[in-house]
Formats: C-alpha cells, sequence, structure tokens
C-alpha cells in the first residue's frame, strides 16, 4: 500500500462576496500519494485552482473560507493550522508554481536571491550556502551558464528559462509535495514539452508527489499517473491516466476526449466535436448533477439529486447516475462499446 | 424514484445558457457605480449647489459687490447678520456674501472656459498625434516633453508679465500651458483604441482620419477626458487663484475666489472672517471636484467591477 | 543606457534655449521703454544701459548678444528697480535659504507622505485607508498659500489667547523658523506622495511575485518591505521631478507670507514691483535648476530599475 501524503476529504471552500456566496468547491475529496503524479482536469471555472491553493490556504480569507472539510497532509490537518504552521509549509514541504512564469517574479531582484530567500527561510544556513545551493538548483533545472546566471534578472531569461528557475525556487527546499497550477499553458509548444520532460526527470530524481492542474489533455498525458476531472466545482470522475483515456466512464470526460483535434479521424466522416452550454452559475450551484443542464445522457434524476461517487472499476470513481442499475444503456462514445458490459 | 426518472432526456441548454447578471450598457453601469460611491455622489450634489449659489447668490443679497460703505467696515457675527451683511463686510464696508458668489462665479467661469478650450485643443492634439504615430507622434511628443520640462506656472507668469493683468490674459495664458495633460491621456487613449478591429475597419471603408478620430476615438476616449476634466477645473481655480496671490490675478473691483482670499490674508488682523470664509469656499470647490473626480476614475475602471 | 542619457540630455538644452529664448523675446515684447517706469534716468547712466544692451541694435543682434551672455557669461543682467544689483548677486544671495527650505520640505513629504501611503495600502478599504486618503485629498486640494495663512492664524490667535508664542509666523535665522513653512510647502507633496505610494502598492500587493513569495513561505512583513515597498516606490521615483518643481513654485507664497529672505519671496516681489530684468532672469535660473533636477531623477530612476538599464522598456 503506497502512502497518502495529502488526502483531501469532504472539502467546501465558499467566497463571501458583494452578490452573495460563491459555492467555489463542494464536497470534493481525493488524495495524493508519496512519489505519485496526479491531474486535475476541468474548464475555467471548475474549481481546479481554488482546490489547490486552499491546501497551500493561499485563496484571501476573507473573501474565502474553508466552510467544512479536512486537508490532511502528512496526517496534520491543514484546515485547522494557523499561519505561522502553514508558512513552514509552503516552501519547505509543499512547493507551488503558477502559470505565468512573467509575472510570478520579482523584475527587481536577482534569480539567485530569489532562490536563496526561500531557502533560507526554511533552513538554519548562511547567504553563502543558499546562494551555493540556488547555483547546484540552477544546475538541476538544466540552466545553461549557471554561473553568471546566478545574478541575472528574470526579464534576461526566455519564457521558458524563466519557468524553470519557477520551478527551482519551488523546489529548492525538496518539498514532499510540488503543485503545478496550469504550468505551460503560458508556454510555446517545444518549450512545453522541455519543461514536462524536466519535471518527470525532478519527479523521479526527488520522489516528489506532483499535482499538476491543466486543462490541457496532452500535458496529462505526458506527465500524470491518475487523473481527477472536476466540474462546476464538484468531482466527476477519478481514474488511472489510462483509464481516462481509453476508458473513461462520465459524459463530460467522454465530451473532454471527443474534443481533442486529432490527425488520424476523417474529416468527411466526423466533425470536431465540442461542448455546448456554458458552466453552471457557482451562486445558486445545482442540486443535482452539475453537468446535467449540457450532458447529452441526461435524465430526470440527474435534474433532482447528486449521484453521489461510484465504482467505475479498479480505482475508478465516477459521480454520474449512468452508473447506476436502473439506467439506460448507452453507448460509451470513446470506446464504442455499451455502458452495462 | 420512478422509473421514469431514469430515462435519457438529454440536454437543457436554455437552462445553462442563463446568463447570472443583467446586462446593461456602458453608461449606465459607470452611473450606477458613481452612486454607490456616496463620497462622489455628495461632491456631485456640492458642485451643484455652488453653482447654484454662484448665479444666484448676489441676487439674493440686497447689496452689490462693489458697493462701499465705509462706516460698516470689519463687521461679522450675529449684528452684522441681522443688517443683511451674512458673511460680514471688508474693509470698504463691502458685503462678502455677495462678494463670495460673484467671486465664485468669476473663478467657476474662468476654469470653465478655459477647461473647455484647453480641453479641446489638448485632445485634438493627443488625437492626432496618437493616431498618426511615427514622427508625426514623435515630433508633436517632443514639443510637448520642452513645454512639460518646467512648471507650467513660470510660463504663466512670465506671459501674465507681459501681457498684464485682466480675465482675458489670465484665460489665455492658462489655456495656452496647460493643455498638456489632456493630450497626453487622449493620445493614450487612442494609442490603446488604435489597435481595435472597428478602427481598422473603419479605415478599411475608406473613412478619412478627422472622420476616425472625431467619430471614433474620442467618443471612445470620452471617460478619461472626463475624468481630466473634473480634475482640471480645480487645478484652474487653484492658478487662478495662485496668480491672484502674486499680484497678477482678477484684478479690482472684480473679485474671484482668489482675489478675496489674497485681501483676506492681508487683513487678518482686521477680521479673520475675510480671510477664512472665502478660504474655505475655494478648498470646499477644489475637494468636490477633486473627489468627484476621483470617483468618475474609479468608476470608469474596469478592473474595480464589482 | 547610454542612448537615454543623450536623449535626455539633448532635451534638457533645448528646453533650457527654448525658455531663454522665450524669457528673451517676451521682455521685448512688453510695450514701452524699459525705462519709461523708471522716474528719472539720468542720460548718462541711460545711454550706458542702452549700449550695456545694446538696445538700438537689430533685434537679431540683441538676441545673439544675450544668449551669449546667459549661456557663456552666465550673466543674468542687472536690476532695473534696485539701482546697480546684479541678478546674479541676487540668486546666489538668496537662493541657499529657499533651497535649505526646500530639502526640508522634501524631507518631510517622503517622510510622511511614504509610510501614510504603504499604511493605507495595507489597510485596504478599512476605516484607516478611508481616512488617510481623506486627509490626502484635503492636502491636495487646499491650496499652499492657505495652509500657511491659517497656520499663522492659528499661531496668532494662541499667542493671543494664552500669550504663548509657540512658533514664529515670520522671519529666518533659527531652525524654528523653519518649522511653519516646511508644514504650508509639503503639505500637497505629502499627500500626492500617498496616493501615489497607495495606488503602487495596491497594485503590486496582486501582482504574481508576491503569490509565489507567499508560496515560499516568506514571512508577510518581509514580503512587505522587500518584495513590495521596493518595487512599489519605482513609480514614486519618477514623481521627485515634479515634486521639486511643486516645492519651487510653491515656495513663491510661504516664502512671502513667512517673509523669508528667498528667492522665492524676490520672484514675488519683482513681479509685482515690475522689475522685468529680475523676473525674467531669475526664470531662467529656475529653468535650469528645474531641468538639471528632472534630468537627475530620470538618470536615478533609469538606474534603479534593472528593466530600464538594460534598456528595455519598463513593463517589458
Amino acid at each position: 500500500m503506497s502512502e497518502k501524503i495529502l488526502d483531501v476529504k469532504n472539502l467546501h471552500v465558499y467566497f463571501d462576496t458583494y452578490a452573495g456566496v460563491v459555492k467555489a468547491i463542494r464536497d470534493v475529496s481525493f488524495h495524493v500519494n508519496k512519489g505519485e503524479s496526479l491531474a486535475i482536469v476541468g474548464e475555467s471555472g471548475s474549481g481546479k485552482s481554488v482546490t489547490v491553493q486552499t491546501v497551500m490556504k493561499l485563496i484571501p480569507m476573507p473573501p474565502g473560507r474553508i466552510a467544512s472539510g479536512e486537508i490532511l497532509f502528512k496526517d496534520r490537518d491543514i484546515v485547522k493550522m494557523n499561519e505561522a504552521e502553514m508558512r513552514k509549509i509552503r516552501g519547505g514541504e509543499i512547493g507551488m508554481i503558477f502559470q505565468d512564469p512573467m509575472t510570478s517574479l520579482n523584475p527587481t531582484m536577482t534569480v539567485g536571491k530569489q532562490i536563496a530567500e526561500g531557502i533560507m527561510m526554511h533552513q538554519k544556513v548562511s547567504h553563502k550556502e543558499a546562494m551555493a545551493k540556488a547555483l547546484e538548483m540552477l544546475k538541476a533545472v538544466n540552466i545553461p551558464n549557471p554561473e553568471e546566471r546566478l545574478n541575472s534578472y528574470p526579464h534576461q531569461f526566455s519564457g521558458g528559462m524563466r519557468q524553470r528557475v519557477v520551478i527551482a525556487i519551488a523546489l529548492a527546499c525538496n518539498p514532499d509535495l510540488l503543485i503545478a497550477d496550469e504550468p505551460t499553458t503560458a508556454l510555446d509548444v517545444t518549450v512545453q514539452a522541455q519543461i514536462l520532460d524536466l519535471m518527470n526527470e525532478l519527479k523521479s530524481k526527488m520522489n516528489t508527489a506532483i499535482i499538476l492542474i491543466t486543462h490541457d489533455l496532452g500535458v496529462v498525458a505526458d506527465l500524470a499517473e491518475r487523473v481527477i476531472v472536476m466540474y462546476g466545482g464538484e468531482i466527476m470522475e477519478e481514474a488511472s491516466v489510462h483509464d481516462i483515456f481509453k476508458d473513461p466512464k462520465h459524459p463530460y470526460t467522454w465530451g473532454l476526449i471527443k474534443s481533442i483535434p486529432r490527425l488520424d479521424i476523417d474529416r468527411e466522416k466526423e466533425k470536431l466535436s465540442s461542448i455546448d452550454g456554458t458552466p453552471p452559475d457557482l451562486f445558486n450551484p445545482p442540486v443535482g448533477c452539475p453537468f446535467a443542464p449540457r450532458c447529452e445522457y441526461a435524465m430526470e434524476i440527474c435534474k433532482k439529486e447528486k449521484p453521489g461517487m461510484r465504482n467505475g472499476g479498479n480505482n475508478h470513481r465516477v459521480s454520474c447516475w449512468l452508473l447506476d442499475e436502473r439506467a439506460e444503456t448507452v453507448t460509451n462514445p470513446v470506446t464504442g462499446k455499451s455502458t452495462k458490459e | 424514484m420512478s422509473a421514469n426518472e431514469f430515462k435519457i432526456i438529454g440536454k437543457d441548454l436554455f437552462e445553462s445558457e442563463k446568463i447570472a447578471k443583467p446586462s446593461m450598457t456602458f453608461w449606465q453601469d459607470v452611473i450606477r457605480r458613481i452612486k454607490m460611491n456616496k463620497v462622489a455622489t455628495i461632491s456631485f450634489w456640492i458642485i451643484v449647489a455652488l453653482t447654484i449659489m454662484a448665479i444666484a447668490g448676489p441676487f439674493m443679497s440686497k447689496f452689490s459687490y462693489r458697493e462701499q460703505n465705509l462706516e460698516n467696515q470689519f463687521l461679522f457675527g450675529s449684528a452684522a447678520f441681522a443688517k443683511g451683511h451674512y458673511f460680514g463686510t471688508d474693509d470698504f464696508g463691502r458685503d462678502l456674501f455677495t462678494r463670495v458668489w460673484e467671486g465664485t462665479r468669476v473663478s467657476l467661469l474662468i476654469a470653465v472656459v478655459i477647461v473647455a478650450i484647453q480641453g479641446t485643443f489638448g485632445a485634438l492634439y493627443g488625437g492626432i498625434a496618437g493616431f498618426f504615430g511615427g514622427k508625426i507622434d514623435n515630433l508633436m511628443m517632443r514639443f510637448v516633453e520642452i513645454i512639460m520640462a518646467i512648471p507650467s506656472l513660470i510660463y504663466i507668469i512670465l506671459l501674465m508679465v507681459v501681457m498684464g493683468p485682466g480675465i482675458k490674459t489670465i484665460i489665455i495664458a492658462i489655456a495656452a500651458t496647460e493643455w498638456t495633460s489632456m493630450a497626453l491621456i487622449v493620445r493614450g487613449e487612442v494609442l490603446r483604441l488604435k489597435e481595435q478591429e472597428y478602427v481598422m475597419a473603419a479605415i478599411n471603408l475608406g473613412a478619412s482620419p478627422s472622420w476616425i478620430i472625431i467619430k471614433h476615438l474620442i467618443p471612445n476616449a470620452m471617460g478619461q477626458i472626463i475624468v481630466r476634466i473634473t480634475m482640471d477645473v480645480p487645478r484652474v481655480i487653484f492658478t487662478e487663484a495662485f496668480l491672484s496671490f502674486l499680484g497678477i490675478g482678477v484684478p479690482a473691483p472684480f473679485a474671484s475666489l482668489g482675489s478675496l482670499v489674497l485681501d483676506g490674508y492681508r487683513l487678518l488682523s482686521n477680521g479673520a472672517h475675510l480671510f477664512i470664509i472665502p478660504a474655505f469656499f475655494i478648498s470646499l470647490v477644489t475637494l468636490a471636484f477633486n473627489l468627484l473626480g476621483d470617483g468618475l476614475r474609479d468608476a470608469l475602471d474596469p478592473r474595480l467591477r464589482k | 543606457m547610454f542612448k537615454f542619457i543623450i536623449r535626455k540630455l539633448a532635451i534638457a538644452l533645448t528646453t533650457l534655449w527654448v525658455i531663454a529664448s522665450a524669457t528673451f523675446f517676451l521682455m521685448h515684447a512688453i510695450p514701452g521703454d524699459p525705462f519709461a517706469s523708471e522716474k528719472k534716468v539720468p542720460p548718462l547712466v541711460k545711454a550706458k544701459l542702452m549700449e550695456k544692451y545694446q538696445l538700438d541694435k537689430p533685434l537679431i543682434v540683441q538676441y545673439g548678444n544675450y544668449l551669449g551672455n546667459v549661456f557663456l557669461k552666465g550673466d543674468l543682467g542687472i536690476s532695473m528697480k534696485i539701482r546697480g544689483r546684479s541678478v546674479n548677486k541676487m540668486i546666489i544671495n538668496n537662493f541657499p535659504k529657499s533651497f535649505i527650505l526646500g530639502v526640508f520640505a522634501m524631507i518631510v513629504a517622503l517622510a510622511v507622505g511614504l509610510p501614510l501611503g504603504i499604511y493605507a495600502a495595507l489597510n485596504r478599504g478599512k476605516f484607516k485607508d478611508s481616512l488617510s486618503m481623506f486627509v490626502a485629498i484635503l492636502g491636495i486640494s487646499i491650496p499652499s498659500f492657505i495652509v500657511a495663512g491659517t497656520l499663522q492664524w492659528i499661531v496668532i490667535l494662541i499667542k493671543q489667547s494664552t500669550g504663548v508664542s509657540i512658533l514664529p509666523v515670520a522671519g529666518w535665522g533659527e531652525f524654528r523658523h523653519v518649522i511653519l513653512p516646511t508644514l504650508a510647502l509639503s503639505a500637497s507633496p505629502i499627500a500626492v506622495i500617498a496616493r501615489m505610494m497607495r495606488a503602487s502598492m495596491i497594485e503590486v500587493l496582486g501582482l504574481d511575485y508576491v503569490r509565489t513569495a507567499r508560496a515560499k513561505g516568506v514571512a508577510y512583513y518581509t514580503i512587505i518591505i522587500k518584495h513590495c515597498v521596493r518595487n512599489a516606490i519605482l513609480p514614486v521615483i519618477t514623481y521627485l521631478g515634479p515634486l521639486f518643481a511643486a516645492i519651487t513654485t510653491g515656495s513663491f507664497v510661504v516664502e512671502t507670507i513667512f517673509s523669508i529672505p528667498g528667492l522665492g519671496k524676490y520672484f514675488s516681489t519683482s513681479i509685482i514691483d515690475k522689475d522685468y530684468t529680475v523676473t525674467l532672469g531669475v526664470t531662467i535660473f529656475y529653468a535650469l535648476i528645474l531641468i538639471i533636477a528632472m534630468f537627475v531623477v530620470d538618470l536615478a530612476y533609469g538606474l534603479v530599475d534593472p528593466r530600464i538599464r538594460d534598456g528595455k522598456k519598463r513593463g517589458a
């Protein structure tokens, strides 16, 4: 049995705004094992960023608040921790990188200092030692001429290089968990591949668990071992990366997979499909399944009641009424097989 | 749960396409936001009130602004109030209440005229520079940089010294030097708007530059222009007051709030009311315009949408 | 970087030349004989002055001569009212006092304005913020001469009622003379700096690299000072030039009100007295120091922001 390093249980996160309460995350539960990489997939507004930022307690509170739930990191509940304890965890035990490397770095501070700052926060080392470690980190992320670059400013790097620096900062203290919120979205496709390779390399070297947030399924295929699909603030499906692509069971996941442009489809016969409609209103989240209004296979029951997490196979959970024995049998558009086989 | 509930009914897009908040036009939203800003709203009404008093004030008093009565010097207080001198009298026995509103009239009028002139010129200058870009823009901005290198007050003082005192010369002097900030703002807006597609469309349809500048660019820059105008009024009032303080402002027997403050200052020992009351009103006007301008600027800022 | 310096230098020199020329032509545009207002100028003196100023020669020659006088010899002429007093001497005599006052005012403006702005930004939305900003907007709205006059009036009132003179309302010579004028001069600048700093801090606080610092586990106050203030203060540096200008123009009235024998007071007096040579000469002097100040500030900003240092535009 692999050890769970992060265990989120029934998390509810709400935001109190002028216009009302935004129920951003409702009853979200998942876990991450030591050294494994988990991808969280979903469109904008699905709640993926809020979820991971809550783990780091980086959401502004107020107006945000953790309405209920537990976040167990190495068996300690983050929800109950105070700011001082959180500061030790941030950077020291959990590292985080964000989407835009251009704005994620302080423009008036050298790159070396920015890495060293994190190190000195968590380890009792001298400035010299911290800079030496920073140099090592630059080498670890494959930055050429690291000795020179240590004293360079962020604007002197290219986009891909900057993201490497950001990764260096996040991993400087050898954290057990790295959270990457859309790390490659702002980068060119070729650079994307390099960064993902780097992350894979570091993951195996340092045995870091990774939570990867993305809306790009290609990135998921490259890096993830397990996948969670979120929609409208709730989890729709959770499975291994193989199952998500080869045997998905939730209509939303079907829609995502079908909308990936592919070169081998006969354009005469199949159109590029997309999912009609828009995400739900989070001020008044739907009582039933949040995806129901956009779902081709929706049933009356879907609008009235939530299906709850159901077992869809080996380590495969699905929140959908289609898995109920009373539901009609439909053809899985991805596998081509009937759902009740 | 009946079996019926498990029949597939498919998508219900009407439900999902409903957009949460009602939409309104840009200006409706701006006005809504200003109304939410209590301070700005109060300032607006203060300005309205002051304008009304500037027009009607002198008629409310039985004295004229230049009527002298040397027996009634430096009156102030309830006795004076009873005589009809609500704000007291000055060294010539002239009624301060009347003079204050006459002064407000003059200050506001001068300010409005100047802002209108410099605003128009500045907007056109900035619009042309921003629209044409390149060498024309460079040249025009070089000129502006040179003008802005030293405080406009110095140019104004020089011009006033040469042209001599008088309301006309004040207007010319200030309008000729203070247009630069409006030019910069409009140029900034034009540069931003130029990239938008409807401008390119207009160009492709063969519209002339002046048409585009006047019909498309400036109206869309209106928001910033209005903010700038609101903030320019107090600046002009201040400049005129400053000139009055230096002795090259509005000449006697006319009074502006600035000259009243100067006179009041000189006579402080005889009666503080002559200084404090005009000082209060000039500060109030400036304050109200500044607060309103701030509120307008916030209301127009898309980032602050609630 | 080099290009940057050259460009700014070129603008500075051009502006100076424009001001000097404008001054010259304006002076000659003043209707009437410059000596017409002099009561009785002995014909010998008048002839000598005409010769010195070459008032009988064509305008272009006078212009050339004038430029030569100003730029090469630094001679700004002689006062028209005070017999034989050279403008240069007056400036040298009186400027230092204005300079001292100006420096005090700038220090106070920064020392009060910056923390006020930071404080307001950190307490954004709360009462403390609204209060600070309201005080700031009062500072901007109330003209400096009214602040000066009011301060004097309050001190006089206190003296009249209690007999105690807490601060001198006029004069120069001791430290206490500088207190009230500094307050009056710095009121507006404090407000402007506070508002700028607040806006800048709020913008910086919302930037991504602040989030990165938090994600690293950096302490709150370290983030504020090391990351935020350092970056937020940059736009305020660009205000130092206009600050210098505002204090300079403010000195015209403040020195007059507080009877401080500085350059500002003599400038104001020359305007009222129609002593044109002094007015125009001092104008050129002011133009010079303002241009130098702006130039130095521009340079300083270029050095402080590493992005400009490397020739990139701000924000790239």
